[in-house]
């Protein structure tokens, strides 16, 4: 590998380098053995001096010089030209390719930041958001918080129906929106987030201009062709962890119970509550270069007596964030359950390969809280880690359904 | 450095090896001046202001792992003189292992001058606020400079502690260091000169203003008194232009005629850095200056920021792999690949001390550590072509710290607990050990060679050091005549001598033949059974001086290749 990597190095670098350390000077004379050490440095010295020339970088050097201090892409994708920036992604999984650009600014004393962003997605989607921050995530305080809103128009959502034995045939609707979420997280010792969050939501479903309405194919689906309306939402969230941040990468436990409120303030028929809870851990195999990553997680949505949780608020199983095997929104129901089983082996100390199982199912009724009739996916996939906690990860993933392979950012779970 | 310049050092230093086999094909071998104790490159002097260099931190990465830096082809180092020993000049300045210094002088360092005055203001001029944590240039009511570095916020202590400590060791082995102080700061010291413009997190370059400064230090640990630990690194003397490299010559120094990659001090750098585990260094970390001195202009040549050694990363805890791989570790890529981690890098076995009880140690241990097999940042041009001359060289040099010398020096980067100060003493005198008996051991160990009342004396390093039993090695003298006109050997002077004193009488003085008093010959084969190479000769050579004899010449018969470091 190593000589692949010098010889296409060469080849990049044109076999420039030898102007580094030119000295110009073709002394090819052999040194007289009649003269000391001392006389003969000095002779070559003195040979030397009457042939210098200026000491530079070669212009191969100069050329990756001048990339490196122009902070490419960082300075493109995070502050852009006085702030105006960019966009990649930034929309819900399966929108096809995102681009955009924003607007960014940060106090001076990087207490306060905010942005702005307009997107499209191939698929047509369109969205605008914003987010102010008080102060900055990874600031050395106690707690941080935020504020933000969105204005969104997703053209082409999948939907497969409701429960476990829906078709596997993609169906698409449309859904457009408003949204806005404000929140304060806080930090109790190093093993303590509290996190309250309140928000409003008016989003609307309706067909999509890909293949044929949704009500027609699921007249019984509720919140398809229901009009608009308006959500006030609101709740709170506790997360306990426990990871050794020592070394790298962490390995330890997490457990979050989170609980929100969604009232439907305008048709008022779709009131209800949502419980997740959440357990992930990921434990050293005797030493750390191998680790088995765990994820349990379930959601329970209860609607309120005499009404209806919309097909939009429900939770789904499916893609790269959950059962990989299986496309985006694949499975979708009142309640889920997911697990998650990786074997991670280290590359090197920023790299990982992974070997996955994944399995989980949803389901309407408490009673089949349980883990009969799981669907299974099973993967392969490497996860990158850069500076600054980005990172970096590629899944390619099997099931019953075929193969998926997903690119994206963020470790799947820790 | 262009290859002819290197061929004629090379062929120089092969005749000057060869000689005694070859004879009178040459000419004298050893002349008044040998050995030479200071290499003047300060000869010419350096007129016209050196350009400033500024290397692409990438392309020194990339260009150091991947392509074949300095001459093709390969020699012992060329600097030395004909003891074998690295010449005072403007890279080196023997120190500790010739003059031994006491520890008053050991404990000072490079401080010649004086620490910034805490007493008054701190003008920043310059600073960064990206990264976790910061770092000023600042200016002190005296008018000196300094570059100020703060220990990481979760680890207080490391970096300083570990940036003094190896200030101190470096500058005792020779090496020109800056000079650098521990100093407790009250955070309102630093006080902002006007136009100052620091670089934020996003690359740009923004203005330094009150707020800026206060998030910035918001980032530093301090003190339960108020105070915020710093280390002050003075600005070096002189104009700075930029780092050197570790492989061919500067094209605008005329004193720079020794390949950089051939020179002894930068190869034995490589087991330095190993015990010290100074992984960054690499060019970026080093700096030439133009200086005036006594009316000569020349280049001084400096290593700088040691907060990456010992168990500090500088701005975090050292990470584990560092030491023991590169910082692109190829091999380490190739050998988890396909094992499906099954097996487990020796760094992840490594029992580290305990975090955060021991943070301000960092991950610094012996029991893993192995001089060979220790990696720095990158492929070294220079470290990559060291050989069991060089290795021999830089062991006998730190070597000649004692451990009460360690002791001392540890004590200057002013732990606040006492058992951080004895662990890292601990790893630090284990480490040196192992890299002491690794370089003794590779050679023939006989060495510091003296005349007195008519005998040769040496001392057996590897004994002397305890690496070997005492009195466990038994000596084969063989005197001969050397002509030095000819530049070869003359006759064999009696028999061979066995003995496990460690002296032998000089034998009876040879009539001058051809008007030139004869010089001796002594050829030193040491006989242990754990150790057959130490039988290739030690050759010393010995001067007439009056009615005696000096040394003055010492050469190590040994294998021409490398320490592997791939």
């Amino acid at each position: 590998m190593k000589t692949v990597l010098r010889a296409v190095f060469l080849i990049l670098l044109g076999l420039n380098l030898e102007s580094t350390c030119s000295l110009a000077l073709p002394l090819e004379e052999t040194s007289d053995q009649s003269i000391s050490q001392e006389e003969d440095l000095a002779r070559l010295r003195r040979e030397k001096s009457r042939a210098l020339a200026p000491y530079a970088i070669s212009e191969w050097e100069a050329r990756i010089q001048r990339w490196e201090k122009a902070r490419l892409p960082a300075s493109i994708f995070q502050n852009g030209w006085n702030g105006f920036r960019p966009l990649i992604g930034g929309m819900p999984s399966g929108s096809g390719w995102v681009f955009g650009a924003g607007y960014v600014a940060e106090s001076e004393g990087e207490t306060l930041r905010g942005e702005i962003n307009g997107r499209y997605s191939s698929l047509g989607y369109t969205q605008l958001d914003a987010r102010l921050d008080l102060p900055l995530p990874r600031n050395p305080l106690p707690f941080s918080s935020f504020v933000s809103g969105k204005q969104y128009k997703y053209t082409q959502l999948n939907c497969f129906g409701l429960g476990p034995d829906s078709d596997e045939e993609k169906r698409f609707f449309s859904q457009k929106g408003f949204e806005a979420l404000s929140g304060l997280l806080v930090e109790i010792g190093t093993s303590l987030e509290l996190t309250g969050e309140a928000g409003f939501l008016r989003t609307q479903a309706g067909p999509s201009e890909k293949g044929p309405p949704l009500d027609d194919l699921f007249p019984d689906l509720p919140g398809i062709g229901d009009g608009r309306t308006t959500f006030w939402s609101w709740g709170g969230k506790a997360r306990i962890k426990a990871y050794d941040t020592w070394d790298f990468p962490h390995v330890g436990w997490d457990l979050i119970v989170e609980a929100r409120r969604y009232d439907d303030r305008t048709l008022h028929q779709f009131s209800s509550n949502r419980f997740v809870a959440q357990f992930r851990a990921q434990v050293p195999l005797i030493h750390r270069n191998r680790r088995l990553a765990f994820r349990f997680r379930t959601v329970h949505i209860v609607a309120d007596p005499d009404q209806e949780v919309p097909f939009y608020l429900m939770e789904t199983l499916g893609g790269a964030q959950s059962l990989r095997g299986f496309h985006e929104y694949r499975f979708r129901d009142l309640r889920n359950l997911l697990i998650n089983l990786e074997y991670r082996w280290e590359l090197w100390p920023f790299t990982d390969l992974a070997l996955f199982v994944d399995g989980g199912k949803v389901f309407p009724e408490f009673s089949d809280f349980n883990l009969k009739r799981l669907q299974w996916g099973y993967g392969g996939g490497i996860r990158i880690r850069g500076p600054g906690g980005m990172s970096f990860n590629i899944d390619l993933a099997g099931s019953k359904e075929g193969v998926k392979l997903h690119f994206g950012s963020g470790i799947r779970f820790q | 450095m262009n290859r002819g310049l290197s061929r004629t050092l090379t062929v120089w230093f092969s005749i000057w090896l060869l000689a005694p086999i070859c004879g009178s094909l040459f000419g004298q071998r050893f002349h008044p001046s040998d050995p030479m104790r200071v290499d003047d490159d300060r000869l010419i002097d350096v007129v016209a202001e050196p350009a400033e260099l500024e290397l692409s931190d990438m392309f020194d990465r990339f260009s150091n792992m991947f392509l074949p830096l300095g001459e093709p082809g390969f020699s012992e180092a060329l600097n030395v003189n004909s003891l074998g020993e690295v010449p005072d000049s403007s890279w080196f300045t023997n120190r500790h292992c010739f003059n031994r210094m006491k520890t008053d002088a050991l404990c000072k360092g490079p401080n010649f001058t004086a620490p910034p005055d805490v007493d008054s203001d701190w003008m920043v001029f310059r600073g960064k606020s990206q990264g976790v944590t910061p770092g000023f240039h600042i200016e002190d009511s005296k008018g000196d400079r300094y570059v100020i570095k703060f220990d990481p916020i979760q680890a207080p202590e490391l970096a300083t502690a570990a940036e003094i400590i190896a200030t101190r060791i470096f500058f005792a082995l020779g090496y020109n260091v800056p000079e650098n102080y521990i100093v407790y700061v009250d955070p309102k010291r630093f006080k902002i000169r006007e136009g100052t413009r620091v670089t934020n997190r996003f690359g740009d370059k923004v203005p330094l203003t009150e707020t800026r400064l206060r998030r910035m230090l918001a980032k530093v640990h301090v003190t339960e008194e108020g105070l915020m630990r710093v280390t002050a690194s003075k600005y070096i003397p002189g104009r700075p232009i930029g780092p050197f490299r570790y492989f061919g010559t500067r094209s605008d120094d005329p004193n720079d005629v020794i390949p950089h990659e051939q020179r002894r001090e930068l190869r034995g750098l490589r087991l330095f850095a190993a015990w010290t585990n100074h992984d960054d260094t690499r060019a970026q970390n080093t700096q030439d200056s133009w200086i005036e001195e006594e009316g000569r202009r020349f280049i001084r040549h400096y290593l700088m920021d040691f907060g990456s050694t010992f168990g500090s990363g500088s701005v975090k805890i050292q990470d584990g792999y560092l030491g023991f791989y590169y910082s692109i570790p190829l091999d380490l890529l190739k050998e988890n690949a396909l094992r499906f981690g099954l097996n487990t890098p020796i760094y992840r076995k490594v029992d580290w001390p305990d975090f955060p009880e021991f943070r301000a140690i960092g991950r610094w241990e012996s029991e893993n550590f192995d001089p060979v097999r220790w990696r720095n940042d990158y492929r070294n041009a220079a470290f990559i072509r060291m050989t069991a001359q060089d290795a021999f060289w830089a062991a006998r040099t730190l070597m000649s710290f004692s451990s009460e010398d360690l002791w001392a020096i540890v004590r200057t980067g002013q732990f606040t607990r006492g058992e951080d100060e004895r662990y890292f003493y601990k790893v630090l005198l284990e480490r040196q050990r192992k890299c002491g008996e690794w370089g003794v051991n590779l050679l023939n160990p006989v060495d510091v060679f003296g005349v007195r009342d008519s005998s040769l004396t040496f001392k057996n390093l590897s004994e002397h050091f305890g690496f070997t039993a005492p009195d466990s090695t038994l000596y084969e003298i063989v005197w001969h005549e050397f002509d030095n006109i000819a530049s070869r050997t003359v006759r064999r002077l009696g028999g061979a001598l066995q003995t496990r004193e460690e002296s032998a009488a000089l034998p009876p003085l040879p009539k001058p033949q051809g008007g030139s008093e004869p010089f001796l010959l002594a050829e030193i084969r040491s006989i242990h059974p754990d150790f057959e190479h130490w039988a290739r000769p030690v050759r010393v050579y010995l001067r007439p001086n009056g009615s005696t004899f000096e040394i003055v010449g010492v050469e190590r018969e040994s294998p021409l290749e490398t320490i592997p470091m791939d």
